[in-house]
């Protein structure tokens, strides 16, 4: 903990060099933060609304609230294989603690999730999504998430140095991923025998949380806070759990 | 007087995997052969040695002798297979000064990120600025994105960087190296300086003379063993003969 102070200021200096590096080469910048997510929701819900439309009212906002946070994971982790093997000029120069590496690709999409809410409030105003003052617990899906993400990154950028092709097969389980959350469909039409597949996923249920406060404007089940925070614990425990054991032979594989 | 820096029955093991990248493929596939083979490589073995504070240390010996090796595991970029290292206070390591900058960043911008690497604040960094550039001289580079620089430019601004602070020990890699005579000539004077303030110093070179200018004691590395310890002009002797 003391470490993580000491090096405070090297995080911040590389969540700006990140932020700076991802909006450098494109002309619209920060703009595409906002534009990626609308344009999703316009391609999906012009693909599937009619399919669901009974079922799912307000489309969009169901759309985008799970889209927000799985896009997040699936960037964040995929990034987070090659995070220390693309910082490896600074880790064999000087000794700093590497799981900064990891944080500041966490950081620098977590802010862009942040970023992302405005248009997903934009779009709940404009097609009238009766908001609720839950919309205020906003925030804590968000958290979780970042936590579980936090977690699985600092796995996967272990797993990135000692396999350096692991980001083929990463690609199909984050495509995988996607099928397997309720985001463009809903929950109800997976058969009651299959559902515990999706009860396994944590990301049913920090969609469900999301929805709950935006959408529906709920309170979310204490099943469902339970089950995501429990989730969310125990991935960070065992990110930090699997990086202390590893950390001391990335060097020797960079 | 305690040690600043103490190296007790260190030894580093490298295992060289014959195939150049980390694959799942091949890691399966050997799996599958049964022979996840390695090559094991001793780079140094059961070496001992303290310093105490002011004093100054040259490290001698051939290519692949361990001497880049112990440097980092003293520095803590690595950790030893077995053995224990203890430093006290600050570390300057100026190894590979002239890699490790974000080439598509500038100058300035790698500053502030090598100098927080060190665990300087950006209050510091801002005061130290213009003694970097100056020291480095650079100043007609400084917004310039560092992938045109040249390799001797790289050297100067990691040197000056890494210099920066009142730093206890000193691990200098074939600092002197690099950089025409000039340049060479400011270093040395800047280590003597810092010597002078009382740091301690560990330095690897290929040339004897200039461990002789730097050090006071020396330690002949010969394929991961220490052959001799004893001062400067003695080892380097000794050395030069062998």
């Amino acid at each position: 903990m003391r470490e993580f102070m000491d090096y405070f200021g090297f995080l911040w200096e590389l969540f700006k060099r990140d932020t700076k590096k991802k909006y450098y080469k494109s002309a619209l910048g920060v703009v595409w933060t906002l534009l990626n997510p609308l344009l999703m929701m316009l391609v999906m819900t012009i693909v599937f609304s009619t399919l669901f439309r009974r079922s799912i009212q307000f489309y969009p906002v169901y759309y985008l609230c799970a889209y927000l946070l799985l896009n997040f994971n699936s960037v964040t982790t995929t990034q987070a294989l090659h995070c220390l093997s693309s910082n490896a000029g600074l880790i064999r120069k000087i000794h700093v603690p590497q799981y900064m590496f990891c944080l500041a690709t966490v950081g620098v999409n977590a802010f862009t999730m942040v970023i992302s809410l405005l248009p997903l409030l934009l779009v709940a105003l404009v097609i009238g999504v009766p908001l609720t003052p839950y919309v205020l617990l906003i925030p804590a899906p968000l958290l979780l998430t970042l936590l579980f993400t936090t977690g699985l990154s600092l796995v996967l950028s272990i797993v990135g140095v000692f396999f350096r092709d692991m980001n083929y097969l990463y690609h199909i389980i984050t495509t995988l991923w996607v099928y397997a959350t309720p985001m463009f469909y809903p929950i109800s039409i997976i058969p009651q025998p299959y559902r515990f597949v999706w009860d396994l996923n944590p990301f049913y249920h920090y969609a469900s949380m999301m929805r709950d406060v935006v959408l529906y404007g709920v309170m979310p089940s204490e099943r469902t806070l339970l089950i995501a925070t429990a989730y969310s614990v125990l991935m960070l425990i065992t990110g930090i759990t699997v990086f202390r054991n590893y950390q001391d032979k990335i060097y020797l594989h960079l | 007087m305690e040690p600043v820096v103490s190296v007790e029955g260190v030894s580093m093991m490298f295992r060289l995997s014959r195939n150049q990248e980390y694959r799942m493929k091949e890691y399966v596939l050997n799996l599958v052969r049964g022979r996840l083979a390695y090559q094991e490589f001793w780079a140094l073995r059961d070496v001992s040695f303290t310093l105490s504070r002011g004093e100054s240390l040259g490290l001698v010996g051939v290519n692949g002798s361990g001497k880049s090796t112990l440097l980092k595991l003293i520095a803590g970029i690595m950790k030893p297979t077995s053995g224990r290292i203890v430093t006290r206070g600050a570390i300057a390591p100026l190894i590979e000064i002239n890699g490790g900058f974000d080439r598509t960043l500038s100058a300035r911008e790698n500053i502030y990120l090598t100098g927080s690497m060190h665990g300087h604040t950006r209050a510091y960094m801002d005061r130290c600025f213009e003694e970097i550039i100056d020291f480095a001289e650079l100043w007609d580079f400084v917004d310039v994105p560092v992938v045109n620089y040249s390799s001797g430019m790289l050297s100067r601004l990691g040197f000056a960087i890494a210099t920066l602070s009142n730093a206890d020990i000193i691990i200098a890699d074939e600092v002197l190296a690099v950089g025409d005579a000039k340049f060479r000539k400011k270093c040395q004077e800047r280590m003597k300086k810092m010597r002078e303030n009382g740091a301690t110093i560990l330095f690897v070179s290929h040339s004897p003379q200039q461990v002789q200018a730097v050090c006071q004691r020396a330690i002949w590395l010969e394929k991961g063993r220490i052959k001799m310890d004893g001062t400067a002009q003695e080892v380097c002797r000794a050395y030069g003969k062998a």
